[in-house]
């Protein structure tokens, strides 16, 4: 628990160092905030290891430049109780670009003592991908470094601040959310107006379809009723084929009965006369 | 000496970490309140969710409108039809009449 307390401050502090503007470059910056994910991990740092280095960073090491107004930072992060202040420069860095990989060398030694002296050719990484690959932890990542502009402290009262807030004016700031508010709404107005003319196209589009179909159903009502009508004339014709058939039946049966009979019965030829 | 000083230290960061901690917050929730009044400001989202509700309920008109397209399809290949017959008959008009002369006769 000391450990760990000493260690999240000493990140903490470091942090807050940064921000009130030490020597520092970016790459501390992101290897800081890395590792303050690693340090908050329940199993963290207790021994480390001196031998080996920060693998695949590029970023040079952790600077030891010593605060401002908060000394003795750099020497209590990653810390635990009890190590002397005075150690020199090459071991702090080493101690430091050491925490992180001793922290997954550890676990993994852990994991492997515990799981019946499996020999562990390659370590697993599961824990450190999963926080990596977190989007928001990028986006944190690429923020890059930047001062405050009051350069107060925490403690002390700002002493400069007034000349600082004289050359701050709110006034072009209020300006242009006020502007980007007004922009959001014109936008929003424009995109309404278009889409309600739409909707008044649809609808009488919609009230044009209705009645042509009406009127087209109408149509095809009244067509129906001329077809069944002419369709007599069909009716018609295949009834006057039949009668003229019929007819002529009628007069060769007439004329073949007519020459059945003696000459003397016999009538005069048929002929059909109209009136 | 040691833990002398990393017990100011740590007792030093106690402090400050909080106090720190307090100011991102109180900064954070300025920088969010600032963001939702611009939103709510611009009645943007009001505005748009009124208009894309309204457009919602246009799909109701617009499937009509294809039902009855649909349907005039189908009655525009009836009318087809009819309109066939028709001219049948009305060719067919014209070989009774020379039909019924050619009886008369």
């Amino acid at each position: 628990m000391g450990s760990e307390h000493s260690t999240q401050s000493g990140a903490h502090g470091s942090h807050s160092a940064q921000r009130q503007g030490s020597l520092n470059k970016d790459g501390y910056k992101l290897s800081n905030i890395r590792r303050q994910h690693t340090i908050a991990n329940p199993g963290g740092s207790e021994a480390v290891d001196n031998d080996n280095g920060r693998p695949g960073s590029i970023s040079p090491g952790p600077s030891v430049c010593s605060d401002i107004d908060l000394p003795y930072i750099s020497y209590t992060v990653n810390r635990p109780i009890g190590d002397s202040p005075k150690l020199t420069n090459k071991q702090l860095v080493k101690s430091k670009s050491n925490s992180r990989r001793a922290q997954q060398s550890k676990q993994n030694k852990t994991k492997s003592n515990t799981a019946h002296n499996i020999v562990v050719v390659r370590g697993a990484t599961t824990n450190t991908p999963g926080i990596e690959k977190d989007p928001d932890v990028i986006r944190l990542q690429g923020i890059p470094m930047f001062l405050p502009i009051m350069r107060a402290t925490l403690s002390l009262p700002a002493a400069r601040d007034p000349e600082v807030l004289e050359r701050l004016d709110p006034m072009p700031f209020c300006n242009l959310c006020l502007r980007y508010q007004h922009h959001l709404t014109t936008a929003a107005n424009l995109v309404a107006t278009e889409q309600n003319h739409l909707t008044q196209r649809i609808r009488e589009a919609d009230s044009e379809v209705t009645r042509m179909v009406s009127v087209a159903s109408e149509k095809q009502r009244k067509f129906a009723k001329y077809a069944e009508k002419f369709s007599k004339v069909q009716e018609l014709s295949h009834q006057l084929n039949r009668c003229h058939m019929l007819l002529n039946q009628t007069l060769e049966s007439m004329e073949t009965l007519n020459n059945y009979l003696d000459i003397s019965d016999r009538l005069e030829p048929f002929v059909w006369t109209t009136g | 000496m040691a833990s002398a000083s990393s017990t100011s230290a740590r007792s030093l960061f106690a402090d400050s970490k909080m106090r720190l901690a307090d100011r991102v917050q109180v900064n954070v929730n300025n920088v969010s309140s600032l963001a939702r009044q611009i939103t709510r400001g611009s009645k943007s989202s009001e505005i748009l969710m009124h208009s894309a509700r309204n457009f919602a309920v246009q799909e109701q008109a617009m499937e009509n409108a294809e039902n009855n397209l649909k349907k005039m399809q189908l009655i525009a290949v009836h009318l087809g039809y009819q309109h066939d017959s028709i001219t049948k008959s009305a060719q067919q008009l014209e070989e009774i009449k020379e039909q019924v002369c050619a009886m008369q006769r």
